[in-house]
């Protein structure tokens, strides 16, 4: 068991006190972040990407990171209790949840919701901790045209798996355009900087995250302020210990679909560009048709809240496996991560286990620690938790909006940067009242260059011939499966044309 | 507001000037040159290609939105967009700020005017918060992280430490 034994060096890393802290100092700030309104995890890890240089980098990653799986679990709290998802995959488990809530049964509703949290976080660590290495050896083999067909599935998920292919397409499209401003990586010639010399620098991926998902969420959360009665439900935020043993039964009662669950998100989650938000309503899908009673499921069938919530809490923790192995982050979270490892000195990719195992393979026992954490935390500190939620607004906004602005500055030092905190910021306000996803653009944006520079390497190898993504053997399968996936809305709208349904064709083709 | 501000036109209005700005950017590309040269694809055949395709699904949403009957209005409630107001500009300011005044004054001025503005704390409450959040950060970034921040022209001059 060459995994075990690894994974006892890497835990062997993480037992050092100081280490130690910094994941319990991210879980904390994770849990923090979760629940208060206006920051999501995305922002968190973004503000705090510039600190964390002056730290070394394995108690770095596994702060950034504690922060990540901790607002996995506070978002669950800000969902059920006041039914305003701070993140995209908290959104399935409200379907139930907030019925819940409304009938008093709130505690329930969230402590069954960090216990398959913990459940679906442990598979996914177990499944990650086995996986890595295997994934990695495989990925050693990768050439160009290897990795070009992954990320072509990445980008084949956003348009095949979210939902809204159209609107994905635009915001992939653009993220990358985002990419190519500055000098071309081949030829040198300076592209879309239209004369400025400021564009030449090109658009760093921190400052226009920081703005969409900090600044835009914060204009977000104003315009619905309206909706919501804070004051009222923080007194809802009591756990005791009758509930925590209730949702443990309700555990061993749905386990096997916790089990599916957790699967079905850690697969999901693995899959470049997929991460939580599908994996949460695929599951949530998946268990209204198993149930019994299907009928209950929107008016509080704690099943609902269960499966979204296992699924995306693996999900998130399968996300960071392709980033790690092949250097392809699959949401915004990820890719922040990633570009603090290129920030500590590291690259990313299958080299990185051979090179590194220590700081790989303490980060991978960080995920068992972490999840321990969050969930005792979570079981007996959420009235605290939800204590934060008193902060009163006209405080916690200011300071939400000056650490964007110091997390902008601070990634290069430029002032471009912090002005493009506010264009994002607003773009990010309208966007996502207009439903267009977000998390493709980074990502985009992010992958822009090794992109283009595995298209071209590839059509360099093969005298630019396209021919070559198909005819190799693992790029083949890999690049077939991406083109389903970016064809998938197309053919379902033909399906469904071909079926006779109209309705639901003109319905799937404006998303 | 609500009958004429709904989702359906500012989707119309998003996405033609997105397909304004695609269209700028494929000139671009033919200016780079969108073809093949004997070493490969030429500077501008990404950017063009990427804002095709960007084209493509915004002319997509374009025919959607108008043919779309059922829209919800922006703003449901003149709340919305008077919170939105009330939250938006103060913090454009603070940001628009920051390059002449610095991050800590400009910070300080912000946190103040906001808590006593919106928040409606008495003028000391106020004055302890912008006292106390650049306080804080000062503290926590230069001595804490030695990271540089944008300083004020008196910073420059030698009168202020920020």
């Amino acid at each position: 068991m060459e995994a075990l034994d690894l994974l006892l060096i890497g835990f062997a890393q993480i037992a050092d006190p100081s280490r130690m802290g910094f994941v319990l100092l991210g879980v904390v700030l994770g849990l923090l972040v979760g629940v208060i309104p206006g920051v999501g995890g995305t922002t968190g890890v973004a503000i705090l990407l510039p600190v964390t240089v002056y730290l070394e980098p394995l108690s770095a990653i596994v702060m950034l990171a504690g922060i990540y799986w901790g607002a996995m679990y506070g978002g669950l709290i800000t969902s059920i209790l006041f039914a305003v998802p701070g993140n995209p995959w908290s959104v399935a488990v409200m379907f139930d949840g907030r019925p819940l809530a409304m009938q008093g049964k709130a505690a329930l509703a969230m402590s069954a919701g960090f216990v398959v949290s913990f459940v679906g976080a442990l598979i996914a660590a177990i499944l990650f901790t086995f996986f890595a290495l295997p994934f990695a050896e495989l990925a050693l083999s990768f050439g160009p045209p290897e990795m070009f067909a992954v990320l072509l599935i990445a980008f084949g998920t956003f348009i095949g798996l979210g939902g809204a292919p159209a609107k994905a397409a635009i915001m992939i499209a653009a993220g990358f355009l985002l990419s190519t401003v500055g000098f071309d990586v081949v030829t040198g010639q300076p592209r879309l900087t239209f004369g400025t010399i400021t564009l030449m620098q090109g658009f760093h991926f921190v400052p226009i995250t920081i703005g969409l998902f900090g600044l835009g969420e914060v204009l977000y959360n104003a315009s619905e302020r309206y909706k919501v009665q804070i004051e009222e439900m923080t007194r809802a935020a009591k756990l005791g210990f009758q509930d925590v043993l209730e949702s443990v039964k309700a555990l061993f009662r749905h386990f096997w679909l916790v089990v599916f669950s957790s699967l079905l998100g850690f697969f999901t989650g693995v899959l470049p560009g997929a991460g939580a938000t599908p994996a949460s309503f695929m599951s949530y899908g998946v268990a209204q048709k198993l149930s019994k009673h299907p009928e209950q499921f929107g008016k509080g069938a704690i099943e609902g809240v269960m499966a979204p919530e296992a699924a995306n809490n693996a999900a998130g923790t399968g996300s960071i496996l392709p980033m790690l192995v092949l250097g392809i982050p699959g949401s915004p979270t990820a890719a922040i991560l990633m570009a603090g490892i290129f920030m500590w000195g590291f690259v990313p990719g299958p080299r990185l286990f051979v090179e590194q195992p220590e700081f790989v393979w303490g980060f991978i026992a960080s995920l068992y620690v972490a999840n321990v954490a969050a969930v005792v935390i979570c079981l007996t500190a959420t009235p605290l938790l939800a204590l934060m939620l008193r902060t009163p607004y006209a405080i916690l906004t200011p300071i939400i909006v000056v650490l964007c602005i110091v997390g902008a500055f601070a990634i290069q030092n430029s002032m471009l940067d912090v002005w493009l905190v506010l264009i994002f910021g607003v773009l990010g306000f309208v966007l996502r009242k207009l439903a267009f996803p977000l998390a493709p653009l980074v990502v985009a944006l992010v992958l822009g260059a090794p992109t283009e520079q595995a298209l071209r390497q590839s059509l360099i190898m093969s005298d630019g011939s396209m021919l070559i993504f198909f005819e190799r053997a693992i790029s083949g399968p890999l690049t077939v499966a991406a083109l389903l996936l970016l064809f998938l809305p197309l053919l379902q709208l033909l399906w469904r044309r071909y079926r006779g349904k109209p309705d639901a064709a003109a319905a799937a083709s404006s998303g | 507001m609500r009958d004429f501000l709904t989702i359906r036109t500012v989707e119309i209005v998003v996405c033609l000037l997105l397909l304004g700005l695609s269209v700028r950017v494929m000139m671009e590309g033919v200016r780079l040159g969108a073809g093949w040269s004997e070493r490969g694809p030429q500077s501008g055949l990404f950017p063009f290609a990427l804002a095709l395709i960007m084209a493509l699904g915004l002319v997509t949403v374009l025919v959607a939105a108008w043919r779309e009957r059922a829209t919800r209005p922006f703003f449901e409630a003149p709340e919305e967009w008077i919170d939105l107001l009330k939250v938006g500009v103060p913090a454009g300011l603070a940001i628009a700020l920051t390059p002449t005044l610095g991050l800590y004054i400009s910070s300080g001025l912000y946190v103040f005017a906001f808590m006593a503005g919106y928040g409606r704390f008495s003028w000391l409450q106020a004055l302890f918060g912008g006292l106390l959040v650049p306080a804080g950060l000062y503290l926590l970034l230069r001595y804490g992280f030695n990271i540089a921040m944008p300083m004020s022209p008196w910073y420059r001059q030698g009168i202020l430490p920020f």
